[in-house]
């Protein structure tokens, strides 16, 4: 990783490198340092008026930090992101945030407006606003509400299969469901597995130094 | 939850070793640290139950390692329960 970092230091698209650190950050629990590659990054995009990227990279910290329980930080975020960039994908990751946070009517509000912008677009409307929508219905502790808006995801989960998964898992652990829950988690492990051997597999093409997972 | 507590300990500690480093105010990390505590107390009742050899001055042990909260000591349906922790005391 740090090869890959070293390569796009200085170069006009280094906030990619930032954000690279700031999700290695955040997969080892230390959030602070995340916020503040991501911080880095946001600037870095901001500063070449790459305000689409600039957003994504607020939103994508909105995300991370809603699920880490610091929603003030999360409130802020997808303020900073919709004040840049109202682009479909900022904001649909707005309202996942905000859901999370409990912020339901903000959330209905990105719902509505994306639903009648593009009511046609089918990975919006059967992926990405069903899941929001159930992460509403999980925070408002209805389950089975939550579980049954999942179901519309079924057929196409594999665009967004780790978030569907582990809101679904999250859901049969809160139902006192713990093999359904247990075999939610463990289906991200083979495609996470997949993509970590075709990044070595990349890696080695490319004459890095990955190790393949076992 | 599947009752395997084995398992959810080998869990716990995988996640605590890939999180070894991280900032110690994050909620999911202290509910995991306070789940894990409850699980070790489980296991060390259930050891008890099990093993009579083990149950000599075991109480004391466990009144210094786990030192019960008010609610453990009294509870509200059940006010004599003071006396079985005075007993643990003086044991």
């Amino acid at each position: 990783l740090q090869q890959q970092i070293d390569s796009v230091n200085g170069k006009p698209d280094e906030y990619v490198a930032q954000g690279w650190q700031s999700e290695t950050a955040a997969f080892s629990g230390q959030l602070e340092k995340a916020k503040e590659f991501s911080n880095h990054a946001f600037d870095l995009a901001e500063r070449r008026n790459l305000k689409d990227v600039a957003a994504q990279i607020a939103v994508g910290g909105a995300g991370r930090d809603a699920l880490f329980g610091d929603c003030k930080q999360t409130k802020e975020q997808t303020t900073k992101a919709l004040d840049m960039s109202r682009s479909p994908l900022t904001m649909v990751n707005a309202a996942n945030a905000l859901a999370t946070c409990g912020d339901f009517s903000q959330t209905q509000t990105i719902i509505a407006e994306l639903t009648r912008r593009s009511p046609k677009d089918t990975v919006q409307n059967k992926i990405l606003l069903p899941l929001v929508q159930a992460r509403i219905e999980f925070q408002r502790g209805n389950l089975a509400q939550a579980l049954q808006l999942l179901e519309t995801t079924r057929p196409f989960e594999g665009y967004a299969l780790f978030q569907i998964a582990y809101l679904r898992g999250q859901a049969y652990v809160n139902q006192q469901k713990g093999p359904d829950a247990a075999a939610e988690f463990q289906k991200d492990t083979e495609p996470q597995r997949l993509a970590a051997n075709l990044a070595f597999i990349l890696s080695r093409a490319l004459g890095a130094g990955a190790q393949p997972q076992s | 939850l599947n009752g395997d507590t084995t398992k959810a300990r080998k869990a716990y500690q995988d996640f605590f070793a890939l999180w070894k480093d991280a900032d110690s105010d994050i909620p999911v990390l202290q509910e995991a640290q306070t789940e894990y505590e409850k699980l070790k107390m489980r296991d060390w009742r259930f050891q008890l139950d099990k093993d009579p050899a083990l149950q000599e001055g075991s109480e004391i042990i466990w009144a210094e390692a786990y030192p019960p909260t008010t609610e453990e000591l009294i509870p509200e349906d059940r006010p004599e329960a003071v006396l079985d922790a005075a007993a643990v005391v003086v044991v």
